[in-house]
């Protein structure tokens, strides 16, 4: 038997606030050799500037003899969900059977203060970058 | 975010001198990741608000503006290649001179969170 693994969120909405709570189950069928189940609720960025992953918490439990097991974590504060020029920042919801990942599972989700990603977009003729040259362009008060 | 903060200027001396003058709140992307074996860093500003942007003297030597930030930005945050900052931009320009260009870093909190 090979391994798979699922996750149902409780919620039908991707979209969270901060301190709010996300929660589900985690379903599989464990191949012989796999010993635990593992949910991981974290962040990572992508886009321009190395990745960055943190982790925020999570749970394992004996893969065999059991199917399912619910979870419920509460989201932390910050960071927010947004999306930049250069950086992204999402936050996932992933299970892995362990110890060799070999059957992974995730769901993206989004968390601020109105549970939409933030969308930062890039401000075009910048008066203050450093490649502006001041002078003569500033407008009258 | 969320709530209004009050700024205060005062230029000590030479503010007849100054013939622009101007104080801009931006917020920016910061991306750092490694080319070859350089470590190189990449800026986008997303939010500029000019707070005072003048040529008038007499707003020069001393002034204050309101600092209102609309809710659905980012606020300060920072992990080890990625971050965003806020700062305070003053810029002038006095003939002859070379022209000021002094940032200082500024922390916005998240709506709601304790200072």
């Amino acid at each position: 038997m090979t391994d798979s693994i699922s996750i149902q969120l409780d919620q039908q909405s991707s979209e969270f606030l901060p301190g709010s709570i996300i929660s589900g189950k985690v379903i599989w069928t464990a191949a012989a050799a796999t010993q635990k189940i593992e949910i991981r609720l974290f962040w990572f960025t992508e886009g321009r500037g190395s990745q960055d992953i943190e982790l925020a918490e999570e749970r394992s439990w004996d893969a065999q003899g059991l199917a399912e097991q619910g979870f419920e974590f509460t989201l932390p504060l910050e960071p927010y969900s947004f999306s930049g020029k250069l950086i992204s920042l999402q936050w996932a919801l992933e299970a892995v059977t362990l110890p060799k990942e070999s059957s992974t599972a995730k769901k993206i989700f989004t968390l601020s203060p109105n549970g939409k990603e933030l969308i930062l977009s890039s401000v075009e003729n910048s008066q203050t970058s450093d490649k502006k040259t001041w002078g003569g362009k500033l407008q009258n008060n | 975010m969320g709530e209004s903060v009050q700024l205060k200027w005062k230029t000590l001396s030479g503010e007849h001198k100054l013939s622009h003058f101007a104080i801009y709140l931006v917020g920016e992307e910061e991306a750092k990741y490694r080319r070859g074996t350089n470590s190189v860093t990449d800026i986008s500003i997303f939010y500029e608000q000019a707070l005072i942007d003048t040529k008038d003297p007499r707003k020069v030597r001393r002034g204050e503006a309101e600092i209102v930030l609309p809710s659905d930005t980012m606020p300060s945050w920072k992990s080890t290649n990625n971050a965003i900052k806020w700062s305070l931009r003053v810029r002038g320009e006095i003939s002859l001179w070379p022209d000021i260009k002094d940032n200082y870093e500024v922390t916005v909190l998240p709506a709601n969170s304790q200072h």
